[in-house]
């Protein structure tokens, strides 16, 4: 038996002429929680809502626990829990109501209903707002709410489109470890977001998305794998004038000139293993009075960007369906 | 947020269980939706003003009224029977059903709906547990006049049965009416309005009049006997009045059924249930016929469920063939069953009650037949009129299937309402019409011109259907030979459109039933 709790094939979606996904595949394993990563309308959260079974694809299919969503959503809804990028509060409603109501709805009822309801209060932070009219709430406390509902009826697999958009940074902090307990507890998480930085310290996994297309499935490991493959970049600061360093990279093979300093440069070498640089560092330092040699750590957003750029040529693990 | 969120509060073992029983607001076993709407409803202002404004009118009218009959003897509360009656009338029948308007396109809108069908409520209950919320309002609204009612009993000497009588019909009017507007609600914002605006026409030519005359005369004087038993003895349940029962029942779930089609996944077909609802309305026609030279009382009731009949198939093939979708593998599968057996009888269910334009050009060919075998069986019309009765449900059934083969040909799933362009394309056919008879009755032209373009509008499917059924009561004056033969012709290439057309739908089945697993 398969590993695998999300199976997703050949998916496409189109919206008259847009492609919105244009046939994307991937697995997710038990517990993985994984980032789902593009600009904005990158096909993330048209795929988020077709595997959440609120809309249908064109082409493909989607396996949840085995299930098909689309011959059996009701099957499949009992297994998920869905949180949209946006939240519109019921008129005339309280939080304690809110969440009473979508308990109710979720089929509990009695001891068992109010049970349900002070656990994910409890977990989310909201017993002191029980009386608090929805259109009350801040952003953040909001987002509880949602997350609140979202894990009512206990579910396998949770599906958050950008969850964290619109928090404060102490917000988002609480909400990294809601995610990291709920990994704990064996969830299955697909998390949406445009914020690498975030998703990176959060996710076993990551699927970038670019116009409707997996253009990269793999952990941050393997990103930077891709990125070393393409040569790094460094920091070079010197003692003394900056133009001979400058004649220096010019005249040796692999250097290619970023930027000038004020005190040196920065510059990329085209092959990033650690011997090489190492024996570049060496020579450097026996032409040049180095004061400092520094690695610059890029960021995973200027790796996305340069990787839609190089346009994925090599089709490295676009095919998506090798899970780390 | 919570430092305990790092234990385990969600883990069922670990968390102790509550000493006393919970106390909720509402009892855990009401339908949950049922319970949020009233929450939410019996808190909102529209509802607290309706009853304050209510009770406010009611309180000023009768208290004056009474002053009056103390003053100058006057008729006393009999003089505010006919405003008590608008009031309520215009409260149960208007302004409580208009707030279900709100009703869906709010959950559409902000897409709350999708978190209420990911939890366990289907897109039935939604709207079953929004209608019942609001009829429940309804229905407290009720509760609260009847001490009205009573004031009347002891003052104004009226008939309590016939009262209560009322009180119910206006209950169940309203009823409908907020089914419908749960419709309404549910539709697109174009469609709304156009269909809203149509109301009101409707509203101010039918119901102004209406509305006027109970204002003057009260209830009783407005409808006479029609409503309250027809002079067989007040409250006393006619077969009229059972037949208007089950009409306004049909036609009820006709509109809830519509409005749960707005919400529901495309994996639920839908067209099953609204096309059966049309055959349903035909039930008690067999019984009737058994009872039809019993009484007067009958032969009224049987009109009113042909008339009502006719007017709910109608409007499911309009509805049924202003559709682009098309059948899904999962709709296919659930009418053939497993293993995709069943033979022809479940082939030709499925060619009945599949979604989309093509499964409802067969069944309104199925109904127009049934009506045809009906009406024939009956010797109506003479027989000296069948083959151009007959002529004319073949047309009919043209003019209303070829309007969606060629919306199907340029109109894409959830691009532009099709119901919209359903209807433009049937009111520029309709003018067409118009135009043509305009034509063909102008006396300014020459003879020759406008035989040639009346000829030529009998031969048009659509055009012709209209100009036949114009003249069906006529006296009996069929077409010439080489109209005949162009009309068969130009119907003919009508019909290869439409099968030409028709092909996704066929090439969806195909796939439906290539899904089914073998046993």
């Amino acid at each position: 038996m398969s590993d695998a709790l999300v199976e997703v094939r050949g998916l496409e979606r189109a919206f008259g002429a847009v492609r919105a996904v244009d046939g994307i595949s991937f697995d997710l394993i038990r517990g993985q929680v994984a980032g789902l990563i593009g600009a904005n309308g990158a096909g993330k959260t048209t795929a988020m809502r077709i595997m959440a079974t609120l809309d249908t694809p064109d082409a493909g299919a989607v396996c949840i626990g085995g299930t098909d969503i689309v011959d059996y959503p009701t099957r499949v809804r009992r297994r998920i829990g869905w949180m949209p990028d946006h939240f519109t509060p019921y008129a005339d409603t309280t939080v304690g109501d809110y969440l009473d109501f979508f308990g109710r709805a979720h089929g509990f009822a009695g001891a068992e209903l109010a049970r349900r309801v002070d656990e994910v209060r409890e977990f989310t932070d909201l017993v002191t707002l029980d009386e608090r009219p929805l259109r009350g709430l801040s952003k953040g406390q909001a987002q509880r709410l949602c997350l609140a509902r979202t894990l009512l009826n206990d579910p396998e697999f949770l599906i958050l489109d950008e969850p964290a958009a619109g928090l404060d940074p102490k917000a988002r902090l609480e909400f990294k470890n809601l995610v990291r307990v709920l990994r704990e507890r064996g969830k299955t998480l697909l998390i949406s977001s445009h914020i690498l930085s975030e998703l990176g310290e959060m996710c076993d996994t990551l699927i970038f998305m670019d116009a409707g297309r997996l253009v990269h499935h793999g952990d941050t490991d393997s990103l930077q794998r891709r990125d070393a493959a393409a040569g790094a970049v460094f920091e070079i600061e010197i003692h003394g004038p900056v133009p001979p360093l400058l004649e220096w990279l010019a005249v040796r093979p692999g250097w290619k000139l970023v930027e000038q300093l004020r005190d040196g440069a920065r510059a990329g070498f085209a092959n990033a293993a650690p011997e090489a640089v190492s024996a570049e560092l060496r020579r450097m330092s026996a032409d040049l009075p180095i004061v400092e040699f520094r690695r610059q750590e890029r960021r995973l957003e200027e790796a996305f960007v340069e990787m839609l750029r190089n346009g994925n040529a090599n089709g490295e693990n676009a095919s998506g369906r090798n899970t780390p | 947020m919570n430092g305990a969120a790092n234990e385990t509060p969600m883990d069922a073992n670990e968390t102790p269980v509550n000493e006393k029983p919970p106390a909720f607001d509402f009892p855990t076993w009401l339908p949950p939706m049922l319970v949020k709407e009233l929450r939410q409803g019996l808190r909102a202002r529209g509802f607290m003003f309706s009853l304050i404004g209510l009770h406010a009118m009611l309180v000023i009218a009768f208290g004056w009224s009474l002053i009056l009959q103390y003053l100058d003897g006057s008729a006393g509360i009999g003089m505010v029977d006919g405003f008590f009656w608008a009031l309520t009338f215009a409260m149960l029948v208007l302004v409580m059903p208009l707030r279900g308007l709100s009703g869906l396109n709010s959950e559409i809108e902000t897409r709350n709906v999708d978190l209420l069908m990911l939890t366990q409520l289907t897109s039935w209950r939604i709207v079953w547990g929004k209608w019942t919320s609001l009829v429940t309002q309804s229905a407290l609204l009720l509760v609260t006049l009847l001490p009205y009612g009573v004031m009347r009993y002891f003052f104004g000497g009226v008939d309590l049965l016939q009262d209560l009588a009322v009180f119910m019909w206006l209950f169940v009017t309203g009823a409908v009416a907020t089914a419908l507007m749960l419709w309404v609600s549910g539709l697109p914002r174009l469609l709304r309005v156009v269909l809203v605006i149509t109301l009101v026409v409707v509203f101010n030519m039918l119901l102004g009049s209406l509305f006027r005359s109970l204002m003057r005369h009260g209830f009783a004087s407005t409808f006479g006997g029609a409503f309250l038993g027809g002079g067989s003895g007040v409250g006393i349940p006619s077969l009229v009045q059972l037949t208007w029962l089950f009409d306004m029942a049909i036609v009820l779930v006709f509109f809830l059924l519509q409005a749960v089609r707005r919400i529901s996944p495309p994996s639920e077909n839908h067209s099953l249930t609204t096309r059966l609802i049309a055959f349903a309305v035909f039930l008690p026609a067999p019984f009737l016929m058994f009872f039809h030279n019993a009484s007067r009382g009958v032969k009224v009731a049987m009109e009113i469920q042909a008339v009502a009949g006719l007017v709910v198939f109608m409007l499911v093939c309009v509805l049924e063939l202003a559709t682009v979708e098309l059948p899904m593998p999962v709709h296919v599968r659930r009418i053939r069953g497993r293993g995709g057996r069943g033979g022809w009888a479940r082939r030709a269910l499925c060619l009945l009650f599949l979604p989309g334009w093509t499964g409802a050009a067969f069944f309104t060919l199925a109904g127009l037949a049934l009506f045809a075998v009906l009406l024939l069986a009956g010797a109506f019309p003479s027989p000296e009129f069948q083959p151009k009765f007959l002529r004319v449900l073949g047309l009919a059934w043209i003019a209303v299937v070829l309007p969606s083969a060629v919306m199907s040909l340029f109109l894409k799933r959830g691009k532009t309402s099709p119901l919209i362009v359903y209807g433009l394309i049937q009111c520029t056919i309709g003018l067409l019409c118009m135009f043509g008879a305009f034509i063909a009755d102008s006396s300014k032209l020459a003879r020759g011109f406008r035989d040639a373009v009346e000829a030529v509008f009998h031969m048009l499917p659509v055009t012709g259907f209209w100009y036949e059924f114009d003249n069906a009561t006529k006296s009996y004056q069929d077409l010439s030979a080489p109209v005949l033969f162009g009309q068969v012709v130009v119907c003919a290439f009508s019909i290869a459109f439409i099968a030409f057309c028709s092909r996704p739908f066929f090439r969806a089945c195909k796939a439906g039933v290539k899904s089914i697993k073998p046993e």
